[in-house]
């Protein structure tokens, strides 16, 4: 098949002449839409693969199924087709042409979208969004792009009118997902499940293998609220099946009957099978009902089929056919979910892997971001043998139950604790042995293939990992990387500063890191984003590991609270504590500690009283904060903490004494807690 | 030339054409009549390849017509429910002909606008029903298509433009050997321009005949003796038709004219007319002949 020859520019030409405000609007809608959405929520945001495609996402399911309408437009009426029919045209290339043309205009379309996101990313200095990620859109976004509109090419080939064809592409595009994970909520078979094995030297992992649709399909993973990111799994699939889809088309098409145009189907069997393929969805939603009152909703079902049978005929044929019919039609659709059903019983989706431990080349740690075990997102790799053996096999008795409502990767965990032992009630568990967290492991064989899978990690074995770690620096080999600080906007010279103090002060193994973590009052965590392996990676920790990065950060802090200090409704003592930083006593750990208030010191018992409420008006802490204009902040002498909002920010200011004095004073004036200054 | 052999095409279980047989000749002018769901639209529109045929074989010039660019360079197509595209302009209409057909002779495609008044920077769907007409043909007519395919094709012309769209038709046939197939439930409309006739009933061609021969084989006298005379006095000539008033009888019959005005002068008539047929009485008596009623037929 020669494709050039088969690609008509002119008739393409004038199709797309004829439908000009339509082709516009679908080449330029989802740019603009997608500049306009960074430029409205971009401040201070480093925009995640979800975050940058809101509008691809929603005109995935839309455009290209408006753009295949649009050029093949001539197909719903008997005119347009005795017109177009006529002309010296075959029809494979009218297929072809408008099949290929419309794909152009697509990579036009995320040709202009990428550009449109890149040039704000480089323009707008608060806006961070990864080049990488912006080719990944692209990729994945053309794709299914492309998919969408060839399967309206596809259902167009079948129908004869726009609603019978919608009705096919939403056949295509989701049944078989939707029944799949339908059936997996009706069977409870969710998300990753993990059995390890305790047999001497090897470790059966079994997965239940990621429902790896179609990209567009990835819209039912989204109901259940799992994220929508790049996988180049579904992006290869997607793909290849559009090729598939466009062969299929193109042969469908070419015998396509075109006295039907207007009509739904080609005849009423096709009609009648299609309306019964609608109707499993039904059944399948109706089996997955967990209802006590089976009856009443069995007939509020059969009252929704009746009315269902006569709506779509409505619909798609404009008119209602009654009669014997309803019954085969409620028949067929029986038969053919009995079908599914049966079919899908037999349909294993765990797929076990025996994995030897002397093929085990490295596991990694992944943190969910929480607490302490944030340490191993800087890239811990494992290479001991022993330990490895550990993690795998002696933490074995640790089980994970995916949740039945969330698919496919939030999970919850359940620890099996021997000995009548739980980790919830009453009984605190002192063995360190149930101290553990979750991570995703990663575990990369000798021959390179790579498994990940969630496991919990208990007390004894992290402390095991910290004792490895010791001599093991934190990796900072990030290519590019962003950095956010919650609500505070970074200029572009800020950041790059940020990263500056990071590579130069980020010289420590990962227990120094562990040990420098003291999350409980700092307000300082960095986020480190970097676009890595297709994901947006986060890496948090606190500023106060590090000396001059915490300094520069609470002066940024410092700087836009006295920038921003007329706009602040609240402004109030974060807490009563004075913080000071531990570095005389050991110079390797730098972490900071707050002063004991057991034994309250007038001033302590002041400042404690005052920090539960708003006792102060916040017009007093504003003053202060004004006249702090042009004071140095370090974070070796004592400091004390103000909270401002709206916007939310943190001031810093180590003239703990000037502050006192300023409060003293009020509360002295309005004669709260009987307090009276001793100057007076 | 097109050669239609044993056609049939069926619309779900209704049977549309039913063993077609036809045969029109290169430069002919063929007239397609037949009652409203007779078949006609669809024999063009399967010629014309937008309908798939159930089985037969259809050729033209040799060549068997399938989905073929090549070939459907040579066939335009004016259907009875024409389509333009919306906003386009005559003119837009113009250049989409020009960048689809090769032969398309844009030139006097506006030179034909032009003398028809018709505004080529006006939206088609501006104009009446008759102007779209105009505008469908001229674009046809450019194309300098060999067969040229009219489904209703005068339908809301006014009777001048008619008369022009024929000549300019009609000029097209002499300056390139072009085919013209026109259909019409009308017979009036084909008869003077026509020179080949087929009628279509339930989906096969019930008969087929040149103009001419059918003008000249059939003929009408009226005719009185000096005796008192009945139809057995004709025994000797093909009598389609006898109806005796009084003393005069008009009688149709079919053979050669010149022989049959010979015998009739023998017989001494008092009087004896030849009256001309016109085309609607000439299918009238074939099809009484083959044993239907015409008016039934169209």
């Amino acid at each position: 098949m020669n494709l050039t020859k088969l690609f008509n520019f002119s008739y393409f030409w004038q199709n797309i002449k004829k439908s000009k405000g339509l082709m516009i609007l679908i080449l330029t809608v989802v740019p603009i839409l997608t500049s306009i959405m960074i430029l409205t929520i971009g401040k201070n945001e480093i925009f995640s693969f979800a975050e940058v495609s809101i509008i691809n996402i929603i005109g995935m399911y839309i455009l290209p199924v408006v753009l295949s309408m649009a050029l093949f437009n001539y197909i719903y009426k008997k005119n347009s087709v005795d017109f177009m029919g006529s002309m010296p045209l075959s029809r494979k290339t009218i297929f072809i042409t408008n099949t290929v043309g419309g794909i152009g205009v697509i990579v036009l379309m995320q040709l202009l979208t990428a550009i449109a996101t890149f040039a704000l990313s480089k323009i707008i200095s608060n806006v961070v969004i990864f080049g990488s990620m912006i080719w990944d859109i692209f990729v994945f976004f053309t794709v299914a792009y492309i998919f969408v509109f060839v399967v309206s090419n596809l259902a167009m080939s079948f129908s004869g009118n726009r609603f019978s064809q919608i009705a096919t592409i939403l056949l295509i595009l989701f049944l078989i997902p939707f029944l799949v994970v339908t059936n997996a909520l009706y069977g409870n078979v969710t998300g990753n499940y993990y059995d390890y094995d305790l047999n001497a030297n090897e470790a059966e992992i079994s997965f239940v293998e990621p429902y790896n649709f179609t990209a567009p399909s990835h819209f039912v993973d989204l109901l259940f609220g799992a994220d929508y990111e790049y996988d180049s799994d579904v992006v290869l699939k997607t793909a290849l099946l559009s090729l598939v889809y466009i062969i299929i088309g193109l042969f469908i098409f070419n015998r396509k009957k075109f006295e039907m145009a207007g009509e739904s189907f080609e005849n009423e069997k096709i009609h009648l099978f299609v309306k019964g393929l609608t109707l499993v969805p039904f059944f399948a939603v109706f089996c997955s009902l967990d209802g006590e009152d089976e009856m009443r909703v069995g007939l509020f079902f059969l009252a929704i089929l009746a009315v269902y049978y006569f709506v779509f005929d409505l619909i798609t044929n404009k008119k209602i056919k009654a009669g014997t019919s309803i019954l085969s039609f409620i028949a067929s659709a029986f038969v053919l979910f009995c079908f599914y059903e049966g079919l899908a019983g037999k349909i294993n989706f765990i797929n076990q892997k025996k994995i030897l431990l002397d093929n085990v080349q490295t596991v990694t740690l992944d943190s969910f971001g929480n607490g302490y075990s944030r340490v191993f997102d800087f890239g811990l790799s494992i290479d001991d043998h022993d330990l490895i053996e550990k993690i795998l096999l002696l933490n074995s008795r640790v089980y994970y139950e995916a949740s039945p409502s969330v698919i496919p990767s939030t999970y919850t965990s359940v620890v099996t604790v021997p000995d009548a032992m739980s980790t919830t009630g009453d009984t605190p568990i002192t063995n360190k042995a149930y101290h553990g967290e979750n991570f995703i492991l990663t575990i990369v064989l000798k021959n390179g293939k790579k498994y990940t899978c969630e496991q919990y990690i208990n007390g004894n074995i992290l402390e095991e990992i910290m004792n490895y770690a010791t001599d093991k620096q934190v990796d900072k080999s990030y290519a590019k990387v962003a950095v956010k600080i919650t609500n505070l906007p970074l200029t572009k010279e800020q950041r790059d500063e940020i990263v500056a103090l990071i590579n130069e002060e980020m010289n420590v193994s990962y227990s120094e890191l562990y040990n420098k973590y003291n999350e409980e009052y700092t307000n300082n965590y960095i986020d480190l984003y970097e676009y890595k392996n297709h994901q947006l990676v986060k890496k948090s920790f606190s500023t106060l590991g590090f000396k001059n990065l915490c300094n520069y950060v609470i002066s940024i802090n410092n700087q836009y609270t006295l920038k921003n200090i007329n706009m602040f409704r609240v402004c109030r003592l974060l807490d009563s504590k004075i913080g000071s930083v531990i570095i005389a006593k050991n110079p390797e750990i730098f972490t900071s500690e707050f002063e004991n208030m057991d034994e309250y010191t007038e001033k302590e018992r002041l400042l404690d009283e005052i920090s539960w409420g708003e006792i102060v008006s916040y017009d007093v802490y504003k003053n202060f904060i004004k006249q702090e204009a042009g004071k140095e902040f370090n974070i070796e002498k004592e400091y004390i903490t103000l909270y401002c909002y709206n916007p939310a920010t943190y001031y810093y200011t180590n003239d703990i004494e000037g502050l006192y004095r300023v409060v003293a004073k009020e509360v002295n004036r309005t004669g709260e807690f009987g307090f009276r200054l001793n100057e007076e | 030339m097109i050669k239609i052999t044993n056609l049939n095409k069926t619309f779900g279980d209704k049977k549309v054409l039913e063993d077609l047989n036809c045969t029109i000749k290169t430069g002919s002018i063929y007239g397609l009549i037949g009652a409203n769901g007779a078949g006609k639209s669809t024999l063009l529109r399967i010629i014309m390849g937008i309908f798939k045929k159930d089985s037969g074989t259809l050729e033209i010039d040799g060549q068997e017509i399938s989905d073929h660019e090549e070939l459907k360079q040579k066939l335009v197509f004016v259907p009875d429910d024409l389509y333009f595209f919306k906003n386009y302009t005559f003119k837009d209409m113009i250049n989409f002909y020009h960048s689809l057909y090769k032969n398309f002779d844009k030139e006097y495609a506006f030179k034909l606008a032009e003398t028809l008044h018709l505004k080529t920077n006006e939206k088609v769907h501006t104009f009446s029903k008759g102007m779209k007409r105009q505008v469908a043909l001229i674009c046809a007519i450019c194309t300098n298509a060999d067969y040229m395919f009219f489904d209703e094709t005068f339908d809301g012309v006014d009777p001048v433009v008619r008369n022009f769209l024929k000549k300019v038709i009609a000029d097209q046939m002499n300056k390139k050997e072009t085919t013209i197939i026109m259909t019409s439930h009308n017979l009036r409309e084909l008869e003077d321009f026509c020179d080949n006739l087929g009628l279509l009933y339930k989906g096969g061609i019930l008969f087929e005949s040149e103009i001419d021969s059918l003008k000249t084989n059939m003929f009408k006298i009226q005719i009185s003796l000096d005796k008192d005379f009945s139809e057995k006095d004709f025994q000797n000539f093909n009598v389609l038709s006898f109806k005796k008033n009084g003393s005069v009888a008009t009688v149709i019959l079919k053979g050669d004219r010149e022989g049959y005005q010979k015998i009739l002068e023998d017989m001494k008539p008092v009087i004896l007319d030849f009256l001309p047929l016109t085309l609607e009485e000439i299918f009238i008596y074939e099809m009484e002949v083959l044993g239907y009623e015409f008016n039934q037929i169209i």
